[in-house]
Formats: structure tokens, sequence, C-alpha cells
């Protein structure tokens, strides 16, 4: 599942939440966790320890006794367990070797479509040439089929449809959402956005401005910059996995359209993609309509899709910091090289990742929020790749307790590698996970990205439906092992963007060790 | 925003395409006054509760700003017979999850869980309902202050731009109306809150007679009417909360600039007028001049400052509303070395075009049909869906409006368009605030 990427988009979605935003509405959480589990910990609380709240028992006189029920701290039992069977995908092939995969879902006139494009993303950005990757993907739009930018950005209001390009490190993706009625006129405007793309200088120009500047402004968001700084301390700034996404300033500036007509014409070939189409339309009907439309593009480019290599940073230094004058939070990144999408303890680390940030009631947020007061989310996970995926814990704790946050998120990793699950914790950890499969599939767009999910990491198409059960066999044991070989604290890496007048005296006293000051962009300085 | 509009009726023939979205629901009225409504939809073994109290930000006292939404944390922290923590195990431990949301005038709470967890979720709402004070005390007030303080910094104060939106709501509103402040507060305010405030505030407001709540999903309705009856039945009514009141606030006739600085690197500009609440008939026009203004690349300033001109980075507008007015805004970053006031002229002539003439036919179907297919997407999410009719019941006080609410985005004209513009969108009539480059200000 992408739960893992999702641990760094969904903070950062917060974050912009404040932006344009009309009178955002305040919230309990920065979104609405998904997935979560276990009962928590632990240590005593800085704020007086939480009342004898919670013992059952309501208090004499109470106004419950009007309620005409006996026992009020009796909690009332789950029903029988309901049956979930996840969708079935039907696969077929257009002409060109385009796989597909179509579930039909009738219940409103809309149609989701999920196209990925495996080796078209960031790890694939040549030498030298970071950010090219996500840049073509970004120009599909902006002049195809003999249409102009506008003209497409028109003719899709006009279908009610949108279309949208972006790239992850292992892929290139194009989400399309439309109705039902529009649906053969959008799969016409998809085919020349992908198909026909025709990257004229001059839109390259303008929208290579509009990046340039985006990436000039991105120390503003020190949110951004210091996951940027973890990850480019894990794999190395200049490597397929370390580099950022959509490029350094530095870099970016000397790509060319040279650049983006090569690597479109290598990268994005028909004959390895996969489209998974589900919504409200007929599965003949939408055959006919792909194999002359998308299913008419002439593949062309690698066939082959080599796995990056990804060789970890030996870390002699492990503490990277941006100074960030009056900063009213600490933006915090902890983590380590990971697994990869297909390792057998990807189970484990699902329940461990859960156990340690999946939600409310995993040990980061109970102890850092629900005990401390000291931010407001907190969040773990692995973001597994076709090689080794970073694990990450993001949070954002207030300045003064920086160095306090940090110790007690370390302590919080090695009672994990030290001592076993409780059964309670486990078992809760566990079923949120089973539980919760079905939210998967809530939407078409849900439902279209969880099935190209599979295609990107090579698994077979009914994985969903033995979810449950390989969740179920995870032992306390496996979460602890998962733990100990991985994430105990002195494996990780940790990135800070604070006000290191107001937090560097208090890091100092956890012994991490030489810190590796960057700047605002999260570069490294030179000394 | 919510979108509609289906202008190509035309069914493709012959085969089982969804009809145009109605939503299925049946209702009830438990004798203390509140609204049950429950939509059945099996898609998925989960079931969706959604509480929705009618109070929010505007209806705090003096010197407790931000209290509707720190309130609303509390409501997490147990209560009679659930300990602290507890709720939330119970739900995820049921593959849900539990969160709410506070704005101006809501307080809207959302369970998530299997559906074989119905009869908890019921028990843990009841328990809160009826018993939020029975273990309540200061360290758990103590403890959501510092969360919400935190919450603050992290969507405001350590925000690039973030400050700017509490300085548009001061100045667009007077200071003895409610949307003056924004909902989550002042911290000198948060941090007077007191036990007593949450006693009152919970007294007043969280009575059974000022929700509504809806439970959708995978349950049945005779199941879910009997459970909610068992758990809400007996649970006293209140008296009709008596809220503050606002006087219409008098129009704003000369242009009001507001400026500061941030800890960024170019300026942004924040163009803010008032509007008419939502709900009314020029909600959909006003919502239509936004889009053909500044909602995505095929919109008029789009075209003006980012394509061609190439002075602004980013530009966008909105127009939002709730139950005593709205806002309609336009929100423009500048390219680095462009003079902000030169953004401001441009957006100002656009809108006068805008005032001047009606938008062509075709330029306000695209703004429609873009819409309506969000309002068809919105509706997907079971969840959505559910909030989306308790909006309905509470504000349009109309269960049905779904159909309704289609029909009056459709229906808008281009002449709608042009006259709601020059009505509300008047140069004399707005706030113009610039955010430079400089010192981070927070307040």
């Amino acid at each position: 599942m992408r739960g893992s990427i999702a641990v760094i988009v969904l903070l950062a979605a917060a974050s912009a939440g404040a932006d344009p935003a009309a009178k955002a509405p305040a919230a309990k959480a920065p979104a609405p966790a998904p997935a979560a589990k276990a009962p928590a910990p632990a240590p005593a609380a800085k704020a007086p320890a939480p009342p004898a709240a919670g013992a059952p028992a309501a208090p004499a006189g109470s106004a419950f006794d009007k309620s005409g029920i006996t026992d009020w701290t009796k909690i009332p039992a789950a029903e029988k367990e309901p049956t979930f069977k996840p969708p079935v995908a039907k696969r077929s092939r257009l002409k060109n070797g385009m796989a597909l995969l179509v579930i039909e879902n009738h219940k409103l006139p809309i149609v989701s479509m999920t196209l990925v494009a495996p080796g078209a993303g960031a790890a694939s950005d040549p030498d030298g040439k970071g950010g090219l990757a996500s840049f073509t993907a970004d120009l599909l739009d902006e002049g195809a089929g003999g249409l102009t930018a506008i003209a497409i950005a028109e003719e899709q209001d006009r279908l009610g449809a949108n279309i949208g390009a972006g790239v992850d490190v292992d892929y290139a993706q194009v989400s399309v959402s439309t109705l039902t009625k529009t649906i053969e006129p959008t799969l016409d405007l998809l085919t020349k956005i992908i198909t026909q793309p025709t990257f004229e200088q001059k839109e390259f120009d303008r929208v290579k401005g509009d990046r340039g500047t985006a990436l000039e402004l991105r120390r503003d968001r020190p949110r951004e910059v210091v996951a940027l700084v973890l990850n480019a301390a894990l794999y190395g700034l200049e490597t397929a996995y370390g580099h950022p996404i959509t490029g350094v300033r530095e870099k970016f500036k000397d790509l060319t359209v040279a650049d983006v007509q090569a690597f479109y014409k290598e990268r994005w070939n028909p004959a390895v993609m996969t489209l998974v189409v589900v919504g409200d339309f007929d599965t003949k009907a939408l055959k006919t309509k792909l194999d002359a439309t998308l299913g008419a593009w002439k593949p062309a480019g690698t066939k082959k899709i080599v796995k990056p290599v990804v060789k970890p940073e030996k870390l002699t230094k492990r503490l990277l910091l941006v100074d960030r004058k009056d900063a009213a939070q600490s933006d915090v990144r902890i983590g380590l090289v990971g697994l990869d999408r297909k390792d057998r303890r990807y189970y484990q680390f699902e329940v461990l990742s859960s156990a340690l940030g999946g939600g409310f009631t995993s040990r980061l947020v109970q102890r850092l929020r629900e005990q401390l007061g000291i931010t407001y989310g907190a969040r773990a996970g692995m973001d597994y790749r076709l090689v080794h995926g970073p694990f990450v814990i993001s949070t954002a704790i207030v300045t003064p307790e920086t160095g306090k946050g940090l110790s007690e998120i370390i302590k919080i990793l090695d009672d994990l590698a030290s001592t076993d699950l409780p059964a309670e914790e486990l078992d809760k950890s566990k079923q949120n996970l089973i539980r919760a499969l079905p939210s998967m599939f809530g939407t078409n767009a849900s439902t279209a990205g969880a099935f190209a999910d599979l295609a990107i990491f090579g698994l077979p198409d009914n994985w969903y439906a033995s979810y449950a059960a390989n969740v179920r066999r995870v032992t306390a044991k496996d979460v602890k092992t998962a733990a100990k070989t991985l994430i105990p604290s002195k494996n990780m890496v940790i990135a800070i963007v604070g006000d290191m007048t107001k937090i560097k005296a208090d890091l100092d006293k956890l012994n991490l060790g030489e810190a590796v000051m960057h700047d605002l962009y999260g570069i490294p300085l030179k000394n | 925003m919510r979108r509609l509009t289906l202008l190509f009726l035309v069914a493709l023939a012959g085969t089982a395409y969804a009809e145009e979205p109605k939503i299925t629901y049946q209702k009830f009225d438990l004798p203390n006054g509140m609204r049950v409504y429950v939509v059945e939809d099996h898609k998925a073994p989960t079931v969706y509760g959604v509480t929705w109290f009618r109070v929010g930000s505007k209806d705090e006292i003096a010197n407790r700003t931000g209290f509707a939404h720190l309130f609303e944390h509390l409501m997490f922290k147990g209560s009679a017979h659930l300990k602290d923590g507890l709720m939330d195990k119970l739900l995820e431990a049921a593959g849900g999850w539990s969160n709410a949301f506070t704005s101006s005038d809501m307080t809207v709470y959302q369970n998530v869980a299997a559906s074989n967890f119905l009869e908890q979720m019921l028990w843990i709402d009841a328990d809160r309902l009826a018993g939020l004070l029975d273990t309540f005390d200061k360290p758990k007030l103590d403890n959501q202050r510092d969360v919400v303080l935190n919450e603050r910094r992290q969507s405001y104060e350590n925000q690039p731009y973030g400050m700017a939106e509490l300085l548009i709501q001061e100045s667009l509103w007077p200071k003895d109306h409610g949307y003056h402040w924004s909902t989550i507060g002042y911290p000198a305010d948060l941090k007077a809150a007191s036990v007593p405030d949450v006693a009152d505030f919970f007294k007043k407001y969280y009575v059974p007679n000022n929700a509504t709540m809806v439970i959708a999903g995978d349950v049945k309705f005779d199941q879910v009417k009997k459970l909610v009856e068992k758990y809400f039945a007996w649970i006293p009514k209140g008296a009709d909360p008596q809220r503050p009141q606002y006087k219409t606030p008098a129009p704003i006739t000369k242009e009001i600039v507001v400026n500061s600085t941030d800890d960024v690197q170019v300026p942004r500009v924040y163009l803010s007028w008032r509007g008419p609440a939502h709900f009314t008939a020029e909600q959909p026009a006003l919502d239509m001049a936004a889009a053909i203004l500044a909602d995505g690349k095929s919109s008029r300033l789009y075209k003006r400052l980012v394509y061609d001109e190439k002075i602004a980075q980013d530009v966008r507008a909105y127009f939002s509303a709730e139950t005593l007015g709205g806002e309609f805004r336009i929100v423009a970053t500048a390219k680095p070395g462009v003079d902000p006031k030169k953004l401001i002229a441009e957006i100002s002539e656009e809108v006068a075009r805008l005032a001047g003439t009606p938008p062509d036919a075709k330029e306000l179907e695209r703004a429609q049909n873009s819409h309506e297919a969000s309002f068809l997407n919105g509706l997907e999410p079971t969840l959505q869906r559910a909030i989306q009719l308790a909006e309905y019941d509470v504000f349009a006080a109309d269960p049905d409006y779904f159909a309704k609410d289609l029909a009056r985005y459709r229906a808008v004209t281009p002449a709608q368009v042009k006259d709601s513009a020059a009505k509300y969108l008047k140069p004399n009539a707005r706030v113009v605030t610039t955010i430079r480059p400089g010192k981070k200000v927070v307040k």
C-alpha cells in the first residue's frame, strides 16, 4: 500500500492548509489518520497524571441512572465480523502491450483512471539532471496534439475532467477523473496529452521559469527542506533515491528541451505501462475505445526497467541541522534506509509502524501529544520502493521542547526494539490494519491507485485477498525482531530545521555526535 | 467549494449507467430534539458516524477566541465511562478513527469503524454527550491547550504567509462581529480558558437539540434507530442555546489596506471582499465568478498574470460562505522582483472587466461543468456524503437539497455573474493585504 508515502505528503498537506485555503477549519488532527493502532505506553506524564478517569463506575447519582441501561460501564460487544472481499480487477492488454485492469462500479456516473509508467520516475533522472523526470511529466499538458496548454485546460473543464501527471521516485503516474458521459472525449484528450506532447521551446521556457521560482522559494518551506535533508543524507544528494524529485535550483537551470524529449522518448513506453480504470462504464465499449486511442500508441523506448542501484550512505555524522531563526517549532524527520516493497518483512513493519506512529493511539502521538503536549502530531512509516525505501518519523515540536521531544522519541524506539508489544497492543495494531482494508477501496480513484500500486511493484492482482491473513500471522516477536534489526535509535539519522540559538544546547546533551549544518535550502554547508 | 452541472445530458444508449445521484436516506427525530439520518450504503463493511453541532467560533464570548475549537479537542479526552484515550483505542482497533473540525459556524465530529462496531460507536458518543464533565479536569484542559497552541504554530505561525488569514478576517469584519477572529483564536485567550468555561460551553451547546447525526454505511435503518434510541433518547433536552447575536455590519465604503511581513522571499497579495451568506441566491454566481477569474489554468487571471505576463508565480480565487456572510478572495504570489502593486492593479482590472461585461457563455459553461464534476466526485466517499447531508439539514433545512444544489449552479447566467461581481467586488469595499519579505510577525 502507499501508506507510507502518505506520511510525508500528509504532513505537507497539513502545512499547506493555512495557505490560500479560506478560513481553514481547525481540527483535532492534521489528517484523518487512516490507519493506526496500538494502545499506548508508558512513562509518566509531564502534565499531572491523567485522572483516574476511565475507570468504569459512573459517578454515584449521575445522570446515567436515568438511561434505563443497567450497566453503562460495559463496552457493547461487536457483532459478528463482516466478511470483506476486495474488488477483483479484470486484466487484459491493449494492442501495443499496455496492461489494462478494469473494475465496473455503477454507483455514480463518474470514472477514475490511473496510468502508471514504471521507470519514468525520479530515480531515472540522468546524472546531473535531477528533476528531469518530474519536469517531463509536468510538461505533457503544456501543449499537445495541436492544442495549446490553455486549450487543454479549457477542454478538461468543458468535459468535467481532470487529468494530472506527476512522478514518484520509482514511476510516473497520470491520474484522470471524469464523468461517464464524457469518457470518450476525455480519452481522446488523454491520448493527445500522453502520446503527442509538443515540448515547444516557448512553453518549456515558461514552465521552467515557474519551476525555477518554486525551487528558489523552497527555502520558505521548512517542512519540505527537512524532508530533503534527511533523504539526501540517507542516500546521497546526487543519487537515484537521494536527490529531490523536483531537483535543486543550481542544477535544474541547466535542463534543456532536448533533455526532456530524450527522457520522454526513452521512458514513456506503453509496452511497460499499466492502466487501471474504475467506475461507471461498459468494459467492452471502453476496450474498443482504448484500442483506438491509447492502444494505437506505438511502443518505443526502453522495455527494460532496471532497478536503481541504491547504496545507503556510510554515515559518520547523523545529526543534520538547518538554522531557521525564530522558528516557532522545530520540524523533525528521523529515519533510515528500509525495505523494498516485496520484502517478506512487509507485514511486520506495517504492524510496527502502526504501533509506533500510525494513529492517535500510537506511541509517538500518545507520548508527545497526549501526555506532553509538545506537538500537534507525529507519524511514522515506511515508504516501500523497488529497492530499499526510507523509514521515516515526522513531527514538529515546539521550539523549547525540541531536545526533550527527541529524547522521548529515542526512548520509544529503543523500547520497541527491546520489549515485546503487549498482546493487547499487538492485537489492536493488527486489527486496525485488517479492518481498515475496505477503506482502501472507498472511491474509484483510491481503488485504481490500490491496483496501480501492485502493478508498479510487480505484485499479483489478488494481493489484497491475502492481506488480512498475512497481517494476522505477525507475532510480537516478529515486531520486536523487525524493530531490533532496523530501527533502534543508534541506526537512525536525525534532521531538524529549527532555531539553533534556542535548541542547540539541548541537542548537544543528547550525545548525537557532531552535527552537519545545512543552508536554508537543505544543502550541506562547507565548513 | 462544491461543484455542479450536467450539461451533457445525452444518455449513452443501452447500458446500465448510473442515474443522476440522489441520496437515499431515512430519518427520525428523538423526543429530545436530536435529528438522525441513516444512509444505507453496503458497498463496504464500514460505518461512518457524523455528529454536527450548531456551534462555532462565532459563538465565542469576549476574550475567549479559539474556545469552540479548543473545546472540540476536549471531546476526545474521555467522559463518564470512557477513560482518556479509550475512545481512540476502541475505534482504531475497529479499523477506524475519530476526528473533528471546527469553523465559524459549526463543529463536526466524525467516527469511522468496521460496521459490526456500530453499537460501540454509539455508546462512545452518547457517553461523551451525556457525561463529558463527569471526569473532566484541568490537566486535560492544560494538555489540549498545549496541543492547540502547537496546532496554531504548525498551521499558521510556522507557515509561510500563515498569519495573513487572521489579518484579513480582522479587517474584513468589525470587532463586534463573530467573524472578526479566526477559529484558531489568539494565544492569550487560549491560555485564559478555564475549567468553568468548559462546563458552561458544554451545557449550553452540547445538548441533543443542537445536534444533527448522520449514520452512514453498512447498516440497517431499523438497527440504527433501535440503538440510537437506546443510547440517546434518554439524554435530556437542553435549553435552546442563546448565542451571541451580531448586527449586519455596516458596509465597507473605503478600501482598507493592510501590510505585514513574513520570513519569505517574495510578496503575496490578497484582495478580499465580503459577500452574501451561503445558500443564498447569489452564492452560485459568486462561485462562478471566482472560477472564471482564477480557478486553474483556464482562468482569466492565470492566463494574464502567470501564463502571458509571468509576473505571478500563482493566483487563485474562491468564495466561501457561512451563515452570517461570505468572503470572496483573490490571492496571488509575485514573481521575484515584481512589485506587488502591479499585481493588485492588474487583478483590479480583471475584476472590473467581469463586473462590467458578462462572461462568454462558453466560459461560464466550462466553470459550471468543472464545478459539477467536483460536486459529483465529492459525493463519492460515504463520509463526505454524510457530512454533506448534515450540512443540508442544518443550513438549508432541506435534506433533499442535493438536486437543488446541482440545479442552482446549472441555472447561473452570464448576466448574474456580472451582476454579482458588480454588486460585491467593488474597489472601495475591499481589503487589500500585502505580505512582504521581512521579519515574521506573529500575533
